[in-house]
């Protein structure tokens, strides 16, 4: 069961590269999704904006606004939450994980290293998080512009 | 259809499309709010054009032209109309210059000056068709489709970070074009931007470390956690029903919430701590 939670992870993260890339490709990802699911992330983003303290709002549109492919928008509000509170690790994955998705493959290892540091993140979760972690590839200078 | 006919309806539809594009800026200036206040640490100080000093609050909103600025244990998260978010760190000021959004069309401007301290900004809707623009004293920035984090110090030297899309940054004459996550240039005051160099771990993990809130909580947030903690003896206290203690404690706004099961997007977290499990996205 554990490493079907692990493939599911990491295949939920190698299809997130993929949408990335056709991503690079559009400017904006939310313009290429369905009409339903463009409602929907316009409504979350409505919903956390009248009542942005509300938490329920903030993790409903950043979850929407990961299923659309704007992992800017979902980073924005998981960021909101560490302001609130840094001792979140499960905050901290879900944007190591996004950060990944970017390829923005250091700032990814900061989170997720710092997810995996504390004891509070659960069993189940820490040894996909470590894999992703080992599957990271180093920047070199050939990344340089 | 008389020629002096067609000239008439065409300068009336000019009038019409130009009033129409007057009441969408005007609008926009009418009502003042261009953002809102997503997020704070202690007490961030807002200053609206006109208006006097306030200490941002959650869900207090941002105006055009707002000066926004934090003291040495301050900080802020801000959430503009179009999705871009702005992270203030400590002892840091900046003004919102220019903000104009057309949710129909997507497309904007956003123009901020940054004089002092760190910040991050994640580009949305605006970003995604037009650069961001971000001036210190020592640089012009440019954000486009992405996510940068920034410091300025005191003396305006600025040192940019790409987190993702594509970053410029300008001055005097020279332009560095940052295109992969993980670079940084720096640029002294009067100078020129140094070429993209690897930003090390170290000076990334800092300035992340100064966009998050302090990991002491306040006395305002203890007070929450304990008396949460008090009132669920025997029971587990959720992620959830923490975060929601230490919001309510940090913020003058109300905090609703309509269900008691809080979804991340890979994990789901139940009532039970002990009960967790992958998400099927």
């Amino acid at each position: 069961m554990k490493k079907l939670g692990t493939y599911l992870l990491l295949a939920t993260v190698l299809v997130g590269c993929q949408t990335v890339l056709v991503g690079c490709q559009s400017a904006d990802p939310v313009q290429k999704a369905s009409p339903e699911l463009q409602r929907q992330y316009n409504a979350a983003f409505q919903e956390m904006l009248k009542d942005p303290g509300n938490l329920d709002a903030v993790m409903a549109y950043a979850k929407v606004a990961t299923k659309t492919g704007d992992y800017e928008g979902a980073v924005g509000a998981y960021e909101s939450l560490l302001l609130v509170d840094s001792n979140l690790p499960r905050v901290r994955l879900e944007l190591g994980i996004l950060y990944y998705r970017l390829k923005s493959y250091e700032t990814s290892r900061i989170y997720l290293e710092s997810a995996l540091a504390s004891p509070a993140l659960p069993a189940d979760i820490r040894k996909p998080a470590e894999l992703l972690l080992a599957k990271m590839p180093k920047q070199s200078k050939s990344q340089r512009t | 259809m008389s020629k002096s006919n067609v000239v008439i309806l065409l300068l009336l539809r000019t009038l019409l499309v130009g009033a129409a594009g007057l009441a969408l800026f005007s609008t926009a200036h009418a009502q003042g709010r261009i953002g809102v206040t997503q997020a704070t640490q202690n007490k961030p100080m807002g200053q609206p054009p006109g208006g006097v000093d306030r200490v941002l609050r959650v869900g207090t909103d941002v105006q055009a032209n707002e000066i926004i600025s934090t003291a040495a244990d301050d900080r802020a998260h801000l959430v503009f109309l179009d999705g871009t978010t702005l992270t203030v760190g400590p002892s840091s000021q900046l003004t919102i210059d220019k903000f104009v959004y057309d949710p129909t069309t997507q497309k904007g401007e956003l123009a901020v000056n940054a004089t002092k301290g760190v910040f991050r900004l994640i580009g949305g809707r605006i970003s995604k068709t037009s650069a961001i623009t971000v001036t210190t004293p020592a640089a012009t920035m440019g954000i486009r489709g992405g996510m940068a984090a920034f410091s300025v110090a005191t003396g305006g030297a600025t040192i940019t970070v790409s987190l993702f899309g594509v970053i410029t940054v300008t001055a005097g004459g020279v332009t560095q074009t940052m295109t992969v996550p993980g670079l940084q240039v720096s640029t002294s005051t009067g100078g020129t931007p140094a070429a993209p160099t690897i930003v090390t771990q170290g000076s990334l993990s800092a300035a992340l470390g100064a966009l998050v809130g302090n990991s002491t909580a306040t006395a305002a947030t203890l007070t929450a956690i304990q008396t949460l903690v008090a009132s669920n003896l025997g029971n587990p206290v959720t992620l959830q029903a923490l975060i929601q203690a230490i919001i309510v404690a940090n913020t003058a706004t109300p905090i609703t919430t309509t269900t008691t099961t809080t979804t991340l997007a890979v994990i789901t977290v139940v009532e039970n701590p002990n009960q967790t499990q992958a998400s099927p996205n």
